[in-house]
C-alpha cells in the first residue's frame, strides 16, 4: 500500500520543479533577493499554472471515481461517458447564442449540457439488461461520438471548427493570472464530494439496496452527476479536456486500496494531481523551449494504461 | 422477392441516383459541371466497391454485425498521417506531394498498424469477446484523434483548413490519379473474393465447422484480413475516414437479403455502398450546398444507428 505521505512527498518536489521550468528567467536566488521581475513571473504565470494543474488533476480524477461508483462500472469516466463532448457542445452553443458572453456564461452552458449528457447516459445504462463491463464504456464512447459529430456539423456550418478545437485540447500554457481563477470553483465541489462520499458508496450498491438503507437514490444520483458536471465543465473551459485521467487514476488507486471511496478519495485526488503534474513537466521539457500539450501526453499515456487495465481484467476473466 | 430481383432493383436505384446527381440543376456551364461530377461519381463507385468488399469480408471473419474495420480506428490513422505530413513538411508539401508517394505512405501506415493490432490483441480476443475488440479499436481511434487535434492546434489557420479537408471524407475534390491507384488495388481483391466466394461461405460457419469441412481457416483468414486492410486503406485514401459507413451498409445489406450466400451479399453490399455514398453526396452538393462534409452526415446517421443496434442487441440477451 502506498501511504498518502509518500504521495505528498513526491508531489512537493515536482511542484517545485514545475515552478521553475519555463522559458522566462526565474530563479530561487532571484526570488530570495526580491527581484520584482522574478516575482511578477511567479505570480502571473508559474503559480497559477501549478494551482490549475493540481486542481484540475485532482478534480477530474475524483469525477471519475464518483462516476464509477454511481454507475457501478470500473471503466466509466468523463472520457468514456462522452462528457467532454457534451461540455464542448455546451461551449459551442454559448458561442453561437451569445457570441460576446463572458467566461462564466460559457461555463454555465458547458455545465448544463454536461449534466444533461450525464443524465442521459445514466438513463441509457439503466435500460441495459446485459451490463458487460466492457460494454458500458463502449456505449458511452459511441454516445460521445454522436454528440461530437453533431457538434462538428454545427461548427462547420458556422466556421467555428478551429475555435472549438482549442476547447478540446487540455493545455496549461495559457493559464495566466486573472484568467484561470474560475477553476477554484472545483475546490468547494471537491469538499462537497468528500462530505457526501458515503452516500455515493450507498448509491453504488444499486437502487433497491440504497433505498432499503434509507437513501433517497434519485436525489443522490442527481447530486453526484451535478457535482461531476460542474468540475468537468469548469475544467473544460479553463484548461481543456484531459483524456483518460478520470478513468485510470481511480483504477490504479483501487488496485491497492480497494473500493471504499472515503478511504480512496484523497489518494485519488493526490495521484491525479501528481500524474498531471508529471505529464505537464514532461511536456514542457521534452521539446524545450516549446511545449507539448498535456492532453496529448495524457492521451498517449492514458490510452496505454487503459489498454493494460483492460487486458489485465480480460486475463482474469478467462 | 427473390434475391436476383432485389439486386436488379438496387442496381436500378443506383443508376437512378447517379443520373440524378449528374443531371440536377446543371446550369449554363454544363460541360464543366458534368466533367467534375463524373469524376466524383467514378470516385464514389471505386470507394463504394472498396468499402463494401472490406466490410463484408471482415464481417465473415469476425462473424459479428457490429464490428466493422472502420471501428478499429484505421481511418483515424489516415487523418493523423495527413495532419502530421502537413505539420512536419508544411501544407505546400501535401498539395505538391507526389500522389503515388502519398497513397503508398497512407497504405503502408494502415497495413502495418492493422497487422500489429491483429497480432497482439485481435487474435487472442476476437473469438471470445467482441466488445473488448471494439473498445480497443475505439481507444486507438481516440488516441489518433488526440494526436491529430494536437497537430491541428499548432497549425496556422490556412494550413488547418487544408488539414481539416484532407481529413474529412470529400468527394468534392477528386484526384483521378488516386482513383486509378485505388482501382488497381480494388480490382484484384474484388476478383479474388468473387472467385472464392464459396470459401467465404464456409468461413462464415465459424472456425470449427470450417476446419471440419477441410478449409485452412487460420491461413485463409490471415490472407483475407490483409485484403480487407488494403481495400479499406484505398477507400480511406479516396474518401477520408468514415467511422460508421461500414456498419450502415453491412446492416442494411444483411437486413435486405437475409442470406449467407456470399456471391449475392458481395454484389448487394457493393450496390448498397455506392447508393449510400451517392445519396450522401447528393445531399452535400445539392441540398446543403457544400456547407458540410459527407463524413459528418455519415457519422451522425451511422452513429445513431450503431447506438440503436447496441441497445437492441443488448435487450435480446436478458
Amino acid at each position: 500500500m502506498i501511504k498518502r505521505r509518500y504521495l505528498i512527498l513526491l508531489l512537493l518536489p515536482l511542484a517545485m520543479i514545475s515552478l521553475f521550468v519555463g522559458v522566462g528567467e526565474m530563479s530561487l536566488a532571484g526570488l530570495w533577493a526580491g527581484n520584482p521581475q522574478d516575482w511578477q513571473l511567479f505570480w502571473t504565470s508559474r503559480l497559477p499554472r501549478l494551482m490549475a494543474i493540481v486542481v484540475a488533476g485532482a478534480g477530474l480524477s475524483v469525477c471519475g471515481l464518483i462516476m464509477q461508483s454511481l454507475s457501478r462500472n470500473r471503466f466509466v469516466s468523463p472520457t468514456t461517458a462522452g462528457l467532454y463532448d457534451c461540455a464542448r457542445l455546451g461551449v459551442l452553443v454559448s458561442i453561437i447564442l451569445l457570441p460576446s458572453a463572458s467566461i462564466f456564461v460559457k461555463t454555465g452552458f458547458a455545465i448544463a449540457v454536461t449534466l444533461m449528457g450525464a443524465m442521459a447516459f445514466m438513463s441509457i445504462l439503466a435500460t441495459l439488461k446485459h451490463r458487460d463491463t466492457v460494454f458500458v464504456p463502449l456505449v458511452g464512447m459511441i454516445f460521445g461520438s454522436i454528440i461530437s459529430a453533431f457538434t462538428t456539423f454545427i461548427a462547420l456550418q458556422m466556421d467555428l471548427l478551429q475555435n472549438l478545437a482549442g476547447w478540446l485540447q487540455g493545455d496549461f500554457s495559457t493559464i495566466l493570472n486573472g484568467q484561470y481563477e474560475l477553476i477554484y470553483l472545483s475546490v468547494p465541489v471537491l469538499i462537497l464530494i468528500y462530505i457526501f462520499a458515503n452516500r455515493f458508496v450507498l448509491a453504488g450498491l444499486g437502487q433497491d439496496f440504497a433505498t432499503n438503507l434509507g437513501l433517497n437514490y434519485k436525489q443522490t444520483l442527481f447530486l453526484g452527476l451535478l457535482l461531476v458536471s460542474v468540475i468537468t465543465g469548469v475544467v473544460i473551459v479553463t484548461v481543456g479536456a484531459i483524456p483518460f485521467l478520470g478513468l485510470i487514476v481511480p483504477n490504479l488507486v483501487s488496485l491497492y486500496l480497494g473500493d471504499n471511496i472515503r478511504r480512496t478519495l484523497s489518494h485519488t485526488a493526490l495521484l491525479g494531481a501528481l500524474l498531471v503534474l508529471l505529464c505537464d513537466v514532461f511536456g514542457r521539457v521534452v521539446i524545450y523551449p516549446y511545449e507539448v500539450s498535456v492532453s496529448l501526453i495524457m492521451g498517449v499515456v492514458g490510452s496505454v494504461i487503459f489498454l493494460w487495465l483492460l487486458l489485465r481484467r480480460y486475463r482474469y476473466a478467462s | 422477392m427473390p434475391h436476383k430481383t432485389k439486386l436488379i432493383v438496387l442496381a436500378l436505384l443506383m443508376l437512378l441516383s447517379i443520373a440524378l446527381y449528374l443531371g440536377w440543376n446543371l446550369g449554363v456551364a454544363w460541360q464543366y459541371a458534368l466533367g467534375l461530377r463524373l469524376k466524383t461519381v467514378a470516385a464514389i463507385i471505386v470507394a463504394g466497391v472498396a468499402v463494401g468488399v472490406s466490410t463484408l469480408v471482415f464481417h465473415t471473419i469476425v462473424n459479428n454485425r457490429v464490428v466493422t474495420p472502420q471501428a478499429l480506428g484505421l481511418d483515424k490513422l489516415y487523418e493523423l498521417s495527413k495532419t502530421a505530413i502537413i505539420y512536419f513538411f508544411g501544407a505546400s508539401t501535401l498539395l505538391s506531394l507526389n500522389f503515388v508517394t502519398d497513397y503508398l505512405i497512407s497504405l503502408l501506415l494502415m497495413v502495418t498498424f492493422a497487422l500489429l493490432l491483429y497480432r497482439f490483441i485481435f487474435q487472442k480476443v476476437a473469438q471470445q469477446n467482441i466488445y473488448f475488440l471494439l473498445l480497443v479499436g475505439l481507444i486507438c481511434s481516440t488516441l489518433f484523434d488526440n494526436m491529430t487535434t494536437f497537430f491541428q492546434v499548432l497549425l496556422d489557420p490556412d494550413e488547418f483548413q487544408i488539414a481539416a479537408y484532407a481529413g474529412f471524407a470529400s468527394f468534392n475534390v477528386v484526384k483521378m490519379e488516386t482513383v486509378g491507384l485505388s482501382l488497381l488495388t480494388i480490382v484484384p481483391i474484388l476478383f479474388y473474393s468473387l472467385k472464392h466466394y464459396h470459401k467465404l461461405d464456409v468461413m462464415a460457419l465459424g472456425r470449427d465447422h470450417a476446419l471440419n469441412l477441410g478449409l485452412d481457416y487460420d491461413k485463409t483468414s490471415r490472407v483475407l484480413l490483409i485484403l480487407v486492410v488494403l481495400a479499406l486503406a484505398s477507400a480511406t485514401a479516396l474518401a477520408g475516414p468514415m467511422m460508421f459507413l461500414g456498419l450502415l451498409v453491412l446492416n442494411i445489406t444483411l437486413e435486405l437479403f437475409k442470406t449467407h450466400q456470399h456471391h449475392i451479399l458481395l454484389i448487394g453490399i457493393i450496390l448498397v455502398s455506392i447508393l449510400c455514398l451517392m445519396i450522401g453526396q447528393f445531399i452535400v452538393l445539392h441540398l446543403l450546398n457544400f456547407k458540410t462534409t459527407l463524413s459528418v452526415i455519415i457519422n451522425f446517421v451511422g452513429g445513431i444507428y450503431f447506438f440503436w443496434i447496441l441497445l437492441k442487441e443488448n435487450k435480446k440477451w436478458q
